[in-house]
C-alpha cells in the first residue's frame, strides 16, 4: 500500500512536486557549491579524460593507417614502444618476428625477411622487432606490453646463437634495449599471470641498474616477485599509483609514436602489394648463384667484407674447445628467458614458430669446437620450444652450408635469409 | 548574482587547473626518456 502511494506520488508531476525535488536538488548539490576547488578539479579531470580518450583514438587510428609501412623497419620506439607492436598484432596480414642483430645485419639485401615480404609477395608481410643484443629478458618484457588479445595471432621467435656461446647479454646491453613502459607493463600491467610475472620480475631484478632510478618499479618489481600475504598487500597498495604511471607511459608512447610518423618525410601509409608465386628451391639457388662472389676470400664462409673488416684478425682470442662451449652453453640464462617468453606468448594464446638458426659449422670447427658438440645446443632449444607447445623450424642442417652466413656471428646471408623466409612463408600460412 | 559569482570562480579554477597540468606536459614532457646507449659488441 506504501509503495503505491510513493509509486504515485513520484510519477506524477505537479507543479509542487517538481519545485521539491529541484530543492531537494539544490541542497544536494550545497555542499558542491562550497567547494569550488572540487568542482574546478573534477571538471577538469572529466575534461582530461575526455579528451585523452579522443586523442588516443585518434593516435590507435593513424598508427593503424602506418603499421604496414613502418613493419620492415628497425627503429627504437617500435622496439621500446607498445603502440606499433600491438597494432602489428591487429593486422591479420603482418606476422611480427622477434629477433636481434640480423634484423638488421644485411638488411639491404632483397631476400632479408624485411624486404623480401615487404610487397606482401604471399599475402602477408612482416613486423619486425629486434636489434642488437636484444636479448629474451627483453622480448618478453615485449610480449608483456603487447596489448589486445593475442588468442589465434602467430608471432615467429628467432634464436641467435650468438647469446649462447658469446654471453653477449650484460648489464650494459640489457640496459641499452630496456624500456621503462615495457617494464611498468611487466610489473603493474593485466596481460600476465601472477607466475609470469613473478617469474619476469625476478629476472629484471637481475640487473638493478635499470631500476636503480625508478623507486615505484624497483619496489613493485621486488614486490611481485615474492611469495606471501604481506608482499602481495605492499603490492597491491602500489598497484594504483603504478598503474597511474602506466597509463602516462602509455600516453607518451601514442605521442612519440605520432611525432616519428610525423617526423617522417614523405611516408605514405599505402604499401604496393604485388602477389607472386614463389619457387623457393629455385630462389635459394639463384640467390647462392649470386652471392658465392661476396664470400670467397676465406674458407670459412664468412662475407667477404666483414672479413676482412670484423674477423679475420680477431679469430685467435675466439679459439675455445668443447669443454668451454659446453659449459657457456649449458649453463646460459639466456635459456631460462627463451623458455619464459615462449609460455608467455602460450599463455597469451598466440601460436609460435621457434626459428633455430645454425652455428657457422666451419667456422665454429675452425675455432675449436666439434659438430657433436654444439648438437647440445640444438638439442636444449627443441626440448623448450616442445615444452612450450611451440611449432619449430630447425635450419641446423644448414650448418655446413658455406654461403648460409654473413659472419661468424651467424647472421644469415642472403642465401640464408632465402631459407629463412620459406619457413616463415610455411608458417604464417599454415593452419595452426 | 551569488550563483555568477560562483560559477566564474569554478570555471577560473578549472582554467588554473588545466594551466598546471599543461604547464607539467610542458615541463616534463621536455625531458630525455631515452633509455642509456645503445651497446652492441659484433664480429
Amino acid at each position: 500500500m506504501n509503495l503505491s502511494h510513493r509509486y504515485v506520488r513520484v510519477s506524477v508531476a505537479t507543479p509542487a512536486s517538481s519545485a521539491t525535488r529541484a530543492s531537494v536538488l539544490t541542497g544536494a548539490l550545497r555542499p558542491l557549491a562550497n567547494a569550488p576547488h572540487l568542482v574546478g578539479a573534477l571538471l577538469v579531470a572529466v575534461l582530461l579524460a575526455c579528451g585523452s580518450t579522443l586523442a588516443v583514438r585518434y593516435a590507435v587510428g593513424v598508427e593503424t593507417r602506418y603499421v604496414h609501412v613502418l613493419a620492415p623497419q628497425i627503429f627504437t620506439l617500435k622496439l621500446h614502444g607498445t603502440a606499433l607492436q600491438t597494432r602489428a598484432f591487429q593486422q591479420p596480414d603482418l606476422l611480427p618476428v622477434y629477433g636481434s642483430s640480423e634484423l638488421f645485419f644485411g638488411g639491404d639485401a632483397p631476400q632479408h625477411a624485411n624486404n623480401f615480404f615487404a610487397s606482401y609477395p604471399t599475402g602477408f608481410g612482416v613486423f619486425s622487432v629486434g636489434r642488437g643484443n636484444t636479448s629474451y629478458l627483453i622480448q618478453a618484457q615485449n610480449i608483456a606490453a603487447v596489448g589486445g588479445d593475442l588468442r589465434g595471432k602467430k608471432a615467429v621467435v628467432l634464436l641467435q646463437t650468438d647469446f649462447f656461446h658469446r654471453n653477449l647479454v650484460t648489464p650494459a646491453s640489457y640496459a641499452g634495449n630496456f624500456s621503462q613502459l615495457q617494464a611498468y607493463e611487466a610489473v603493474f600491467g593485466d596481460t600476465l599471470s601472477l607466475t609470469f610475472k613473478r617469474q619476469l620480475a625476478t629476472r629484471m631484478l637481475d640487473y638493478p641498474d635499470t631500476l636503480a632510478n625508478d623507486a615505484l618499479l624497483r619496489r613493485g618489481a621486488q614486490e611481485s616477485a615474492q611469495e606471501g600475504p604481506l608482499h602481495a598487500a605492499v603490492f597491491d597498495a602500489l598497484l594504483p599509483l603504478g598503474r597511474a604511471t602506466l597509463t602516462m607511459l602509455r600516453l607518451q608512447d601514442h605521442w612519440q609514436t605520432l611525432q616519428y610518423i610525423q617526423s617522417q618525410a614523405g611516408l605514405q601509409p599505402d604499401i604496393s602489394r604485388t602477389a607472386r608465386q614463389i619457387d623457393w628451391d629455385a630462389l635459394a639457388r639463384s640467390t647462392e648463384a649470386g652471392y658465392k662472389d661476396q664470400a670467397n676470400n676465406n674458407s670459412l664462409g664468412v662475407n667477404n667484407k666483414r672479413w676482412l673488416e670484423d674477423v679475420r684478425d680477431s679469430l685467435a682470442p675466439l679459439r675455445t674447445n668443447d669443454t668451454v662451449f659446453k659449459d657457456r652453453v649449458g649453463t646460459n640464462k639466456e635459456w631460462g628467458d627463451l623458455e619464459l617468453l615462449l609460455d608467455e606468448l602460450r599463455e597469451r594464446g598466440a601460436e609460435v614458430e621457434l626459428v633455430i638458426l645454425p652455428f657457422p659449422g666451419r667456422f665454429y670447427d675452425a675455432i675449436g669446437t666439434t659438430h657433436a658438440t654444439r648438437q647440445m645446443y640444438y638439442e636444449i632449444a627443441r626440448g623448450i620450444a616442445q615444452r612450450a607447445g611451440a611449432r619449430i623450424a630447425d635450419l641446423s642442417a644448414h650448418e655446413y652450408d658455406q654461403y648460409f652466413y654473413l659472419d661468424p656471428s651467424g647472421h644469415p646471408s642472403p642465401v640464408g635469409w632465402a631459407y629463412v623466409d620459406q619457413v616463415l612463408d610455411s608458417f604464417y600460412h599454415s593452419n595452426g | 548574482m551569488g550563483n555568477a559569482r560562483s560559477i566564474g570562480r569554478v570555471l577560473g579554477l578549472c582554467l588554473l587547473y588545466l594551466a598546471i597540468v599543461v604547464a607539467l606536459l610542458v615541463m616534463y614532457g621536455q625531458d630525455d626518456f631515452s633509455t642509456p646507449s645503445y651497446v652492441y659488441q659484433a664480429f
